[in-house]
């Protein structure tokens, strides 16, 4: 991928070294600062990340665009390190940006948090503002999507006014929040799904996804203390095995999927889940992760009322 | 090896050969190669719900199929080199 930007093999490497100081234009490098943020603490981000590419030419619909692409990247690289599939023919990338690679482990592993925890919600937008970028006209698309979430929902989610600018993601986000709704194997429970989509959420301390998760944990008996003790410190020894399986895994996907093994897969056939749960967790944790990141990175205000299709939420 | 098990493309009934169908196409023509499906979409094909999502991003990323959507000031395809990168994704 990167020869096919830059051609002198040199800058590909000085890049892979360290982005900040490799000689390339200085809107990459704000580029690159910008994404580790957004992979490795989203919830750090302010306006001021936003402003910084402002100041490079990088308008607000771009930037909306790159926090999109960001999204369907951050499924895929779960989903390819957390199936532990083969790489295809003529692959490079990997070995080269992997686990393997000295740089990265100088500089700490995958996400940065090592437990669930909260964000200051000062840090989203005001003033009427949906988030940090300015939305910009409605289309038909962003009008088709506005119309199924009022079917679905009962409203509009800020997440899809913020990304107004880019209407053809939003087909990708409603799949992922339709997905997101309910486990699509029969071995984990609604429960234990729920309680993935709300770990998750605290480790990326996504303010904006917390009004849903939390929903979604107190139709169950005991919901908030359920969604207390998931999105504290994690504690293994508080859970019941499969509970236990179910959550490890998540965290371990969430934080950084370069270190799944086949093992965790066997764990999942030891405790009676099956591979149908293993990636149904797998999927939860890819999608709720990069819509997180997404509200995170810009901003998003959160809604009044959780994203749950009406005959799962009595507002 | 795949962690778990997957259902190939030759295996695939349904909504799933479908989606193996649009995919392996798409790719070939963006590899111009024969149709092939990259190994990340296997990882949920044992859920075709989940693959189905795959095969969609793929479209809206896209254009259904036809090539990359390009535009604005840098090459976007940076921005899907650099998750990976800090990602430290091996695949």
């Amino acid at each position: 991928m990167l020869p096919l930007v830059y051609s002198d093999a040199d800058i590909a490497a000085k890049i892979v070294e360290d982005p900040a100081t490799a000689p390339i234009p200085e809107m990459h490098k704000a580029m690159y600062a910008w994404i580790s943020k957004f992979v490795r603490n989203s919830w750090d981000m302010t306006p001021n990340d936003i402003q910084a590419l402002r100041d490079l030419g990088v308008n607000d619909q771009e930037i909306g665009i790159w926090a999109q692409i960001a999204t369907t990247q951050t499924y895929l690289v779960m989903m390819g390190d957390g199936g532990g599939v083969s790489l295809d023919d003529g692959s490079a990338a990997g070995p080269i940006v992997g686990r393997d690679r000295p740089s990265y482990s100088q500089t700490g592993e995958g996400l940065l948090a090592a437990a669930p925890g909260t964000k200051n919600t000062a840090a989203q937008s005001r003033d009427d503002a949906t988030a940090w970028i300015v939305a910009g006209q409605t289309s038909s698309e962003y009008e088709g999507a506005a119309d199924w979430a009022t079917q679905r929902y009962g409203f509009v989610p800020n997440l899809f006014d913020a990304v107004k600018d880019a209407p053809h993601f939003l087909r990708n986000n409603i799949s992922a929040l339709e997905l997101l709704e309910a486990p699509r194997s029969e071995t984990l429970s609604r429960r234990q799904h729920a309680l993935v989509r709300a770990l998750v959420s605290g480790l990326n301390r996504c303010a904006y996804s917390a009004t849903t998760t939390r929903a979604l944990l107190q139709q169950f008996p005991d919901g908030d203390a359920l969604y207390k003790k998931v999105t504290s410190a994690w504690e293994p020894t508080a859970w019941d095995d499969s509970d236990r399986i179910v959550l490890a895994f998540a965290m371990k996907a969430a934080r950084n999927a370069y270190k799944i093994v086949e093992r965790d897969a066997q764990g999942f056939r030891d405790a009676g889940l099956g591979d149908e749960a293993y990636v149904d967790v797998l999927n939860t944790v890819a999608l709720q992760s990069g819509l997180d990141r997404l509200a995170n990175s810009l901003g998003v205000v959160s809604d009044d009322r959780p994203i749950l299709a009406r005959e799962m939420f009595a507002a | 090896m795949a962690h778990i098990r997957v259902i190939t493309q030759q295996e695939a009934v349904g909504t799933l050969a479908e989606d193996y169908d649009y995919l392996s196409k798409a790719y070939g023509r963006l590899w111009n190669c024969d149709p092939i499906t990259p190994q990340v979409y296997t990882t949920s094909s044992v859920l075709p719900a989940y693959f189905r999502h795959g095969a969609l991003q793929n479209r809206v990323l896209t254009g259904d199929g036809g090539h990359l959507v390009e535009g604005g000031p840098m090459p976007r395809m940076l921005v899907n080199f650099a998750v990976a990168f800090y990602s430290a994704c091996f695949y």
